[in-house]
């Protein structure tokens, strides 16, 4: 079964390569040293993503400097744009796609798809099947540090509200650790559950203004990334309720100067690092254009609690 | 029923002009009339108010309500629509558009609703115009978003050509970097015109860069990316235009339809502003109908409750005067009849009732008194009444009936049958004087026809006199009559007037006898006194004496017949004395013969001669053993009953009964049982033994009955009055001549000239002195002359006064001088000739000289004790 479905997609390719040589032999023969790469995004607002794709530029240059222009595209966070970008690369006979999903069960059809046509996937950030190497933060982990952090902050008695973003596994594996810690907890309420923000600071505005209208108080927020967390404080201030706190998880520069403000309700962020990810998924990327299977095929990388403590010897993405 | 009859006649039920009825159903006709109408109009104006209500309900109020909510919806919508214009982040815009497309399937689902569909038939173009640009604003949007994220991707790979040629420096010219930060401007350019003047100052900074330069500082793809760049600007600029448009159009739009629905409402509105005008029209004119139907039924009601409250006080007047009828009061009135309607007839009509059951109750009253009288008649007589109709059925009886037939009550009422009853009975006809024949059922056709009476027996013994009188209509009434008591007394009666007869004749013969032998015997002793005579003679003397004393014997048994024997009463235990009898009793009675005593009687005492009751209850027994030859049983039984007027004084008294078992005697023999010399036993008695119970027993002031039936024994019942007190003990009888003090001075009075000398005799033996007086004046000289020590004095001294009239002249004149009166006469007689007699203490002739000396030593102890 599974070498019938490696060889199939392997005759395709050989196909579109005959058929791209047949239509211009100049242009097939000048691009055909190059891989085409493509890094698909979810969104290009938020800075994570774009260091991901700049340090998987850089380190891919690094690695091999003959190889063509990377195109660089963003979903906006839409699932169903995501999924038509992953499409879109099938007709432009792309050799290896970099993809942070924004929803796994929407794209898990076209990464299947891709992969039939012999194209390579590496999935960042966030799970999705079919890919050949899945690079991600161990989200439970981090996760459970924020909720930790903010748990001992409130010495384990208050009433909490969980700001929610899409429905990718880094968010699902988020949640879960999350609940670990507050399972733990008894004294800790859940008294709101949002629905998803996003991963956006405007998402995390709107949310907490609908959450802190129908309770009137809160004492810590979990927020499920840094973009949804400084949008959840900046909803707050506005509303003048600051009585509580918020972690959440990136370890974002923008959290980190806020960290460092002694006003600031955000008193946690536990830390990825993008820039690492963008490495790993350039090495891996490189070695699948050689046509060698990565050492593991999912890689978990271990966050950093930051708090104000430590935030002053936070390297930062 | 005669007096309704003429009261119709009178008073004939015919409505006349003017009459209640005539005006009352006149007065309710209309009022119902009214009534009706009122209801009718009242119906049809709520029916009406109804309908229109209902129409309000089911048109007016959801028209007006969709209407205003469509076009509150479809404000919403374009109050909406600006959000999802706004929208920076897809999962944003996905969520407005999908709340801008539920608002719109709700629009569309009210537009397609029939109560819409008169206005919507004019809003439907706009409504889907206004479809169309909300879809195409969410389309712009999603686009826009795209765009920008696209151009995003474009200034970030512009982004890192600029770092690489920057890094290239000096390779790299100050124009890429120049070029491409202009290109990095266009991302922010305001208007198409910004985006042209960038784009040629773009091209002319990188125009600079030629040959070698371009190739490696990637001038081709920055050029591209720049492109792409300006492109992109242009068309979310374009796309920005386009979003500004379509808010517009979308505002525009839900402004027509809220226009439109304002005009709807307005006309709805004014619609209903009409119909409520026409419910109140339709109020107005109902109330006015109602008010002017109303206004005549209460005029035609005062009239009528005026017309029904005279006649009501007619009528209640008539109700008074028969209300006091009915409370027995004769004389109210019902007042005076006005006009000519019912009530004045039913006054009229009343007055004639009143008098009728006055006089019917009068009639009523008096039946009743007499039904009650002869009730009170027939239920008190001492007669039995019967009353059979002709067929025989008891129609009625009194109490008396049951009881003198023996009936059980039970068995008899109305309605039985005579020949039921009779069989019940039984009746032994014995056919009276004027009635030969004697079956019973002979006298029951018989005495349906004409009076009869008859006497009949019952089984029980009672005696019946049955006097029958047909009635007029047939059957008959029949009086019973208990004769069982009249026949008893009737015999009683006959028997008493033979034995009193008997008694009188034996009495008067045995008294003038007595007398003589006392002569004799006084003559007889004085006599066998003289020394004299000679053996012989004395022998003679001695028959002779001993020939007068039997004489004397039977004398006194004659008299003890007729109640004269004197007696000497005492207080007598009846049960004690006849204990002590029972060994004579055993001994006399023989020893075939069983004796059985019962001492019932409790210690009662009676105040009796004992030797006489001992001779009494000997006698009996001596009769009963001769019943008895062949041996029996004889009984003694005593009880207390209460005995009436069978003793004297009348009340309690003490019942000796002695029954045997012999051979008894028939009614012929059992009615001469008492009488002297009546006797069965042929060879031996005298005759004399019962008829001496007989005089003992009523002198004792007791009675004497004997029940006896051949073959059956005998049974003899003594009753004699119980002693309410017992006496003081009489004093002990004298027993001899010596205890007479010798030498007293005695003045015997006595008129009769043979029995004088004789007592002057006795009373010398007891060695008194005698002064002898014949009568009354001779004794008061004797007495005036002489000073004695007792007077014994006859009672009967001849014309010129009594011993009684000595005695209490003595008792006034020689206080403290024994007076003893003698008499040869019987209680009776004596009693009935000498008033006082009773209460004085009577020395009975004839008498010993021994009783003599007694009674005159008592005398003298009562005298001195006294």
């Amino acid at each position: 079964m599974s070498s019938r479905r490696v060889l199939q997609p392997a005759r395709r390719g050989l196909f579109a390569a005959a058929l791209l040589a047949a239509l211009g032999a100049r242009a097939a023969a000048r691009r055909a040293p190059a891989h085409r790469i493509a890094i698909l995004l979810s969104d290009l607002r938020n800075p994570f993503f774009a260091t991901i794709a700049r340090s998987f530029e850089q380190r891919l240059r690094a690695l091999d400097p003959g190889d063509g222009p990377l195109d660089v595209l963003s979903a906006g966070f839409d699932p169903e744009r995501q999924a038509q970008q992953l499409a879109a690369q099938l007709r432009a006979a792309v050799d290896l796609v970099v993809v942070t999903p924004i929803d796994a069960r929407s794209l898990g059809p076209h990464v299947a798809e891709v992969r039939r046509a012999g194209m390579r996937v590496i999935a960042v950030d966030s799970r999705v099947e079919g890919a050949d190497l899945v690079i991600t933060t161990d989200n439970a982990a981090a996760a459970e540090m924020a909720c930790d952090e903010l748990v001992a902050q409130l010495h384990g008695q208050g009433r909490i509200a969980i700001v929610d973003g899409p429905p990718n596994s880094a968010d699902i594996d988020r949640l879960q650790g999350c609940d670990r810690v507050l399972r733990r907890h008894p004294g800790i309420a859940v008294v709101a559950r949002t629905s998803n923000a996003g991963g956006s600071r405007e998402g995390g505005l709107e949310r907490m203004v609908a959450v802190m209208a129908a309770n009137p108080r809160i004492d810590g927020v979990f927020a499920i990334n840094d973009l949804t967390a400084l949008g959840v404080e900046q909803a707050a201030r506005e509303a003048g309720r600051d009585e509580m706190i918020v972690t959440s998880v990136d370890g974002s520069p923008a959290v980190v100067e806020r960290l460092k403000d002694a006003r600031s309700l955000i008193a946690a962020s536990a830390s990825q690092d993008p820039a690492r990810m963008g490495v790993l998924a350039a090495q891996g990327a490189a070695a699948l254009l050689r046509g060698e299977a990565p050492a593991r095929p999912q890689l978990l990388l271990k966050p950093t609690l930051v708090t104000r403590a430590n935030v002053a010897r936070y390297r930062g993405w | 029923m005669a007096v309704a009859s003429d009261n119709a006649g009178r008073f004939p039920l015919r409505i006349r002009r003017g009459s209640l009825r005539r005006r009352w159903l006149v007065a309710i006709t209309i009022l119902g009339g009214a009534t009706a109408l009122l209801a009718a109009a009242g119906v049809v104006a709520l029916r009406d108010t109804g309908r229109q209500l209902a129409s309000y309900n089911e048109q007016v109020l959801p028209d007006v309500a969709k209407s205003l909510e469509l076009a509150e919806r479809v404000s919403h919508l374009a109050a909406t629509a600006p959000y999802v214009a706004e929208a920076a982040i897809a999962s944003k815009l996905n969520q407005e558009s999908a709340e801008l497309k539920k608002l719109q399937a709700e629009v569309g689902r009210q537009a397609g609703s029939p109560s819409l569909r008169a206005q919507t038939s004019d809003l439907s173009p706009v409504l889907s115009a206004l479809q169309t640009s909300i879809d195409e604003l969410i389309r712009v949007k999603r686009e826009d978003l795209f765009l920008r994220e696209d151009l995003r991707a474009q200034l970030f790979v512009l982004d890192e050509l600029r770092a690489r040629a920057h890094a290239a420096r000096p390779a790299c010219p100050a124009s890429i970097e120049l070029a491409s930060r202009t290109a990095q401007l266009a991302a922010g350019a305001l208007g198409t015109a910004e985006v042209d003047q960038l784009r040629d100052e773009f091209a002319a900074s990188l125009g600079t860069v030629r040959g070698p330069d371009a190739g490696r500082c990637e001038a081709e793809r920055l050029s591209a990316a720049a492109t792409a760049i300006f492109g992109l600007r242009r068309s979310v600029l374009a796309q920005e235009d386009r979003k500004a448009y379509l808010l517009a159009y979308t505002r525009v739009l839900s402004d027509s339809v809220t226009a439109s629905a304002n005009r709807h409402v307005a006309r709805i509105e004014r619609e209903l502003s009409e119909r409520q005008a026409a419910i109140q029209l339709a109020i107005r004119t109902g109330t006015t109908g109602i008010a002017i139907v109303s206004a005549i039924a209460l005029v035609v009601l005062l009239g009528t409750a005026f017309v029904v409250r005279r006649s009501l006080a007619q009528l209640d007047s008539v109700t008074r005067a028969m209300t006091s009828l009915a409370a027995r009061d004769a004389h109210g009135g019902a007042g005076e009849a006005a006009g000519h309607d019912e009530v004045a007839q039913l006054i009229a009509a009343f007055d004639v009732f009143r008098d009728n059951a006055l006089a019917m109750r009068g009639m009523a009253a008096s039946l009743s008194e007499q039904t009650r009288l002869l009730e009170t008649v027939f239920d008190s007589i001492n007669d039995g009444l019967s009353v059979f109709d002709r067929d025989h059925r008891l129609v009625a009886w009194n109490p008396r009936y049951l009881e003198l037939l023996e009936l059980p009550a039970s068995a008899v009422r109305a309605g039985s049958r005579l020949e039921d009853i009779q069989a019940l009975v039984r009746l032994e006809v014995k056919p009276a004087a004027d009635a030969p024949g004697s079956a019973i059922g002979e006298w029951n056709a018989r005495r349906a026809r004409s009076p009869h009476s008859l006497e009949a027996t019952l089984g029980s013994g009672r005696i019946l006199s049955l006097r029958s009188q047909p009635m007029p209509d047939g059957g008959f009434v029949t009086l019973y009559g208990d004769l069982t008591e009249r026949r008893a007394v009737d015999a009683q009666l006959r028997q008493s007037q033979k034995m009193e007869v008997l008694g009188q004749l034996t009495g008067g013969v045995a008294h003038d006898f007595n007398n003589l032998l006392a002569a004799i015997m006084s003559n007889l002793q004085l006599l066998e006194a003289e020394a004299s005579l000679s053996p012989a003679v004395q022998r003679i003397v001695g028959r002779a004496a001993k020939a007068s004393e039997r004489a004397a014997s039977l004398t006194r048994r004659m008299l003890a017949f007729a109640r004269r024997q004197p007696l000497r009463p005492e207080a007598v235990d009846v049960d004690a004395a006849i204990a002590e009898l029972r060994d004579l009793v055993k001994h006399s009675a023989g020893h075939a013969i069983r004796i059985e005593m019962s001492h019932g009687a409790g210690g009662a005492l009676v105040s009796i001669d004992r030797g006489q009751l001992e001779n009494a209850l000997l006698n009996l027994t001596l009769n009963a053993g001769a019943a008895m030859p062949h041996g029996g049983e004889l009984r003694f039984v005593t009880r207390v009953v209460d005995a009436g007027e069978r003793v004297h004084p009348a009340g309690m008294a003490v019942e000796i009964e002695v029954s045997d078992t012999g051979v008894g005697m028939s009614d012929a023999v059992r009615e001469r049982i008492f009488e002297p010399f009546f006797t069965t036993k042929r060879s031996e008695g005298s005759g004399l033994g019962l008829s001496i119970v007989y005089g003992f027993v009523k002198q004792s002031g007791g009675d004497v009955r004997v029940a006896s039936r051949p073959g059956a024994g005998t049974r003899f019942t003594i009753v004699l009055p119980v002693l309410a007190q017992a006496p003081a003990r009489a004093p002990a009888p004298a027993s001899a001549a010596s205890q007479v003090p010798p030498g007293l001075r005695i003045l015997l009075v006595e008129d009769d000239d043979d029995v004088r000398p004789a007592l002057e005799d006795v009373l010398a033996r007891l060695e008194a002195e005698v002064l002898a007086a014949r009568s009354l004046p001779e004794a008061v000289e004797a007495l005036q002359a002489h000073a004695v020590d007792l007077v014994l004095s006859d009672v009967g001294l001849g014309p010129q006064g009594d011993g009684l009239a000595l005695r209490a002249w003595v008792l006034e004149h020689c206080p403290g001088t024994p007076v003893v009166v003698m008499s040869g006469l019987p209680s009776d007689l004596l009693a009935q000739r000498y008033e006082g007699s009773t209460r004085v203490p009577i020395l009975r002739k004839p008498f010993t000289a021994d009783e003599l000396a007694a009674a005159i030593s008592a005398a003298l102890e009562a005298a001195s004790d006294a």
